[in-house]
């Protein structure tokens, strides 16, 4: 009788420190790498999404599938920056790797602005851009939706009087953040 | 021995079992009403006023006058803001606000023509303007229970009520806009921030009509019961309030509150009134509870009196404010104009001058700010050194007083180490900011900061992840439409070549028989 | 130009600093030293003042060597109360070298190894105890009874202490009477000798009445009282244990001794006010605290009741330390 109480009780710790441990090393690595379709899908929400094709894959999901599947690197997405490639060497239990430069360097983010003035309304600009963010119609004036826009520059190159811009967002009211304590 | 074991047991961490009930956490600080004088201030109106187009949610709005028009006052400028006085619109330009880092927005700058003319220039065409308070009420009520809401709407609109308190929440939809029917209706009496006092000196001054602006919201709220809280520090104002009260037989009662920093935020005040926590995730409106300001309910009577929401009382205090007082100001006038109208201009040089409370303020970079309706003091403090911040101990007072209920020192731990998932498990969304957490801190750690920069970060990642999801939807869309416009090229190609063929076909036999029918004529001309 | 968002300064607010709390714990400390050294022997003030020195001095060092400026870390005065509380836990008869050896580990292992204050997930004073008890388990139990130190002399105990003299204290020859002297080394030493504790049990009672080990918890208990009373700690922690403890022990106690006399002697209420209620070490939100409080005295009286050493609650501290991140995690909200 007189050790079931000790007993219990180092059972008890045991066990504490037991769920502690497991709590503690539980970090993404319950990932089941054999199903393919639900890996891409995590590196895929890791991914930025800027659709600036940057990284050599036409989109996002491309370059995602492409890691899975083609083992492809982790560091070749600039817009997403060191924060993309410490996530996925995180997700994917790889070392981290410098940016590769050859597909860009890191900016802050930008969004594209059309000269209304300049404009011709060819819409080549609408062709390129990956996420639908810029409204017109042949012959008339193009716009850029700026919260659709996601900066990736794809519509510069086509435009045939260099009308459009990227500028830094200005800083709006809601998306202000408050500074960190020193 | 009654009272001591009450004072034990509060000693101990029990609560009070009956109403005005305790709620967790909490400091009794000292409330230091400098600015409550014998009256209001009534400043003139300045040259010029700045109203920023922005609404308590910090959406941008779409001004609806264009520069170069005259307005009145009262006169509707864009979604729930009005003209403050008459005049004409000389510019409409981005304008620093009374912000932290003095954000510029875009703002209607008003040139005042000093005559203050009310009402509509276009009022002729809708008659209805004119009834007066009692009318526009029960044309509200009528409105209401018939469930007209575009009417209704377009009524509230024109009140241009947003809540006078410290979020500036629209008070029109808190009454008018519950699915769920209100139970309680509390109005907000608990002025709690030191130095704050603006609400007081309203019901020195205006009891009566307050209490018309209650009777109003009640029967405007449907509620049960409602509640006038005031805390006990205010002996004058209660006195007010209560032989306001017995003058006019209305359905809200006064319940004199403890005086306890932060009684006055939303969550505390309806624990200390009903009893109840309301988690974080859930609205008071859930449980049928809604809170509103007392100059709100004011301002209320006011609207439908036909005179919208323009200014504001707020109080001018601080350490080194030389003339500490109430003063009344249209919104939009300038902290600066502010200062110097009261003779408080000899501070704006080597003091600083906050906006805001103590706790929930903050100090400016730029006095050529303007008010606005949730700016309820002005502050002028001496100039400071911050003490260097020590290590936690965990010591857990800021959880003693949180009444958030919180672990601030968890939270700071997480805030600090950018964990924001971290941040999220120990709630903290539900954070009030109400400082608590950072007067106690016997190492001096700025809790409040943290968590606001975390919150805000929070905030930021989600729209973010918001607009990252929105990219990625987008992008498959188009990829999908692309791939079936492609398709369908294919496939109409495919099409064409198989008819093309198909078609020859009987083409060719066509051609055939003419060619033989033709070889056939020929032939025996050839052999002719 | 400075910015301030929130301004504390022009709030009048019932505040306090850290150092402001660490006298707090001092000054609750003084009955209990100061009724310990006239009960037992006024060594025990010798050996605070040179565990607190000692202690300051390591923390400098260790301070400087982590590459920050020493004085504000010290300043705290978090170090200081931790000195005193292991030099009032060992007996005071332990050589100053081994107690210099015990200030060390506190201070090297038990804190800035993790970085310092706010960071060291075990009780500093605890672990320097820890240390001892491993490495000197003779001396560590190494108690007198009242009177006798008295007796001995304080110049030649300093000197004994010391490792200067004739006398060894390890080896018993100093002074003739030397048993294991606190009624819990007692009952350990009549267990393991499987003797009757029950025929013992009077006798026992007798010495402890005789003991002022009684007056010396009592000290204490008004100390934390008084810590009690200033708000520096909750009732939480003390309560848990001595609940826990009593509990335990009527249910499961298998000694004859009165259940007041087991509360009251070793460090149980040193242990509940002064040294589990660290709040760095202790769990967060009051029902944590309830938690790790019962724990402590449940590990306690297992210790005492079944384990190998006559006092437990240093270890149930320790272990109970090694829960609380757990507990925390448990109970994310207090109350
Ligand atoms: S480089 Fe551009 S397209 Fe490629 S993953 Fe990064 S954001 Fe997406
Ligand atoms: S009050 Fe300060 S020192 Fe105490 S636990 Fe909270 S953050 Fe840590
Ligand atoms: S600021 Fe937030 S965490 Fe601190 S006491 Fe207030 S509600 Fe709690």
């Amino acid at each position: 009788m007189s050790f079931v109480i000790p007993f219990l009780l180092v059972v008890f710790a045991l066990i504490a420190t037991g769920a502690l441990l497991a709590r503690l090393s539980r970090t993404n690595t319950s990932t089941d790498k054999n199903n393919t379709s639900a890996m891409i899908e995590q590196v895929n929400a890791v991914l930025p999404q800027t659709q600036c094709a940057q990284c050599g894959y036409p989109g996002c999901r491309p370059y995602a599938s492409a890691i899975i599947e083609q083992n492809e690197q982790i560091n070749r997405c600039p817009p997403g920056g060191d924060k993309t490639i410490t996530d996925l060497s995180n997700l994917l239990g790889t070392p981290v790797i410098p940016l590769n430069n050859e597909c860009g360097v890191v900016k802050p983010p930008l969004v594209a602005i059309i000269d209304e003035s300049v404009c011709i309304g060819c819409t080549l600009c609408i062709q390129a851009c990956p996420v639908d963010a810029i409204v017109g119609a042949s012959k008339l004036m193009h716009t850029v939706i700026q919260n659709e826009c996601t900066g990736c520059e794809l519509c510069l190159p086509p435009c045939p009087v260099d009308c459009i811009e990227l500028l830094t967002p200005q800083q709006t009211a809601a998306d202000w953040q408050w500074p960190r304590p020193a | 021995m009654n009272t001591l074991l009450n004072t034990l047991a509060t000693r101990l961490g029990f609560h009070n079992q009956q109403p005005p009930f305790s709620f967790h956490g909490g400091l009794p600080l000292n409330p230091n009403k400098r600015a409550l004088g014998e009256s209001i201030v009534e400043p003139p109106l300045p040259p010029y006023l700045i109203i920023p187009l922005i609404n308590y949610a910090k959406q941008s709005l779409t001004p609806t006058v264009a520069v170069g028009d005259s307005v009145r006052r009262g006169q509707l400028l864009a979604a729930g803001v009005v003209a403050p006085t008459s005049g004409k619109i000389k510019a409409i330009k981005p304008h620093a606000t009374i912000h932290p880092d003095t954000l510029a927005v875009n703002a209607i700058v008003l040139h005042c023509d000093g005559e203050d003319k009310r009402g509509n220039p276009s009022a002729s065409d809708n008659p209805q303007e004119l009834g007066g308070a009692s009318d526009n009420l029960s044309r509200l009520i009528k409105l209401r229970s018939s469930g007209k809401q575009s009417q209704m709407q377009q009524l509230v609109d024109q009140f241009a009520l947003s809540g006078l308190g410290g979020a500036g929440f629209p008070t029109a939809e808190k009454l008018l806009g519950n699915t769920t029917p209100v139970k309680t209706l509390i109005i907000n009496a608990a002025e709690c921030e030191p130095e704050i006092s603006c609400d007081e000196a309203l019901i020195q001054s205006d009891a009566i009509d307050i209490v018309k602006g209650i009777d109003a919201a009640v029967q405007l709220s449907q509620c049960d019961q409602c509640i006038v809280a005031i805390e006990d520090s205010k002996p004058a104002a209660i006195e007010n309030l209560q032989s306001a009260l017995k003058d006019k037989p209305t359905a809200a009662q006064l319940m004199i509150i403890p005086t306890r920093y932060p009684t006055g935020a939303e969550s505390p005040l309806i624990e200390c009134v009903t009893g109840k926590y309301i988690p974080h995730n859930q609205k008071p409106t859930d449980h049928g509870v809604v809170c509103i300001n007392i100059a709100t309910a004011l301002a209320l009577w006011h609207a439908l009196d036909n005179a919208p929401l323009d200014s504001r009382v707020l109080s001018l205090g601080g350490q080194s404010m030389p003339n500490p007082c109430n003063v009344r100001v249209r919104f939009g006038t300038t902290v600066n104009f502010i200062l110097h109208s009261t003779g408080n201009n000899s501070v704006v040089n080597d003091h600083r001058i906050r906006a805001g409370g103590p706790l929930s303020g903050f100090d400016l970079q730029n006095l050529s700010v303007p008010i606005t309706a949730h700016t309820n003091c002005i502050l002028a403090e001496p100039r400071v050194e911050i003490t260097d911040a020590q290590a936690c101990i965990r010591c857990g007072q800021c959880a003693d007083v949180c009444p958030a209920r919180l672990l601030p020192q968890q939270l700071h731990w997480h805030a600090m180490a950018d964990d924001l998932n971290g941040c999220k498990q120990f709630q903290l969304d539900a954070c009030i900011e109400c400082g608590c957490c950072d007067l106690v801190c016997p190492s001096s750690i700025k809790l409040t900061e943290t968590f606001r920069y975390a919150k805000s970060q929070a905030r930021f990642r989600d729209t973010l992840e918001l607009k990252a999801v929105a990219a990625e939807q987008r992008f498959t869309e188009r990829e999908h439409r692309l791939e079936q416009r492609a398709l369908a090229r294919k496939r109409a190609i495919e099409e064409r070549k198989k008819t093309i063929q198909s078609s020859s076909e009987p083409d060719r036999e066509e051609i055939k028989a003419a060619l033989a029918r033709a070889r056939a004529k020929r032939q025996p001309k050839q052999s002719r | 130009m400075t910015r301030i968002i929130l301004d504390k300064q022009a709030v009048t607010a019932p505040t306090r600093n850290t150092s402001n709390i660490m006298l707090l714990v001092l000054a609750a400390l003084v009955p209990g030293i100061a009724v310990y050294s006239y009960v037992i022997s006024p060594i025990v003030v010798i050996n605070a003042l040179v565990a607190m020195f000692s202690a300051v001095v390591f923390e400098l060092l260790a301070v400087k060597l982590r590459g920050a400026r020493g004085w504000p870390a010290v300043q705290d005065g978090s170090i200081t109360v931790a000195a005193v509380l292991l030099a009032l836990a060992v007996p005071p008869g332990l050589p100053f070298w081994q107690l210099l050896v015990g200030v060390f580990i506190m201070v090297m292992l038990g804190k800035q190894v993790y970085g310092g204050l706010g960071n060291n997930p075990f009780n500093p004073a605890m672990v320097g105890y820890a240390a001892l008890m491993i490495s000197f388990p003779q001396n560590m139990t190494l108690w007198f009874a009242p009177g006798e130190l008295h007796s001995a002399g304080f110049v030649s105990l300093i000197e004994a202490k010391l490792g200067m003299g004739q006398t060894d204290i390890g080896s018993n020859k100093v002074w003739d009477g030397v048993t294991a002297a606190t009624p819990l080394e007692q009952v350990r030493v009549w267990r393991l000798q499987s003797l009757d504790d029950n025929g013992n049990s009077t006798a026992l009672s007798l010495a402890f009445s005789a003991s002022g080990w009684l007056w010396i918890n009592l000290a204490f208990l008004l100390g934390g009282l008084f810590l009690l009373y200033k708000k520096v700690i909750q009732w939480h922690i003390p309560v848990a244990v001595v609940t826990s403890f009593t509990l335990l022990t009527l249910l499961l106690g298998q000694s004859q001794i009165p259940l007041y006399q087991l509360v009251f002697s070793g460090a149980l209420i040193l242990g509940a006010f002064f040294i589990a209620t660290d709040p760095v070490t202790a769990a967060a939100s009051n029902r944590g605290r309830l938690i790790f409080g019962s724990g402590v005295g449940a590990l306690t009286f297992t210790i005492r009741e079944f384990g190998g050493y006559p006092e437990g609650i240093a270890f149930a501290i320790l272990l109970m330390n090694l829960c609380v991140p757990l507990i925390d995690y448990l109970d994310r909200r207090p109350d």
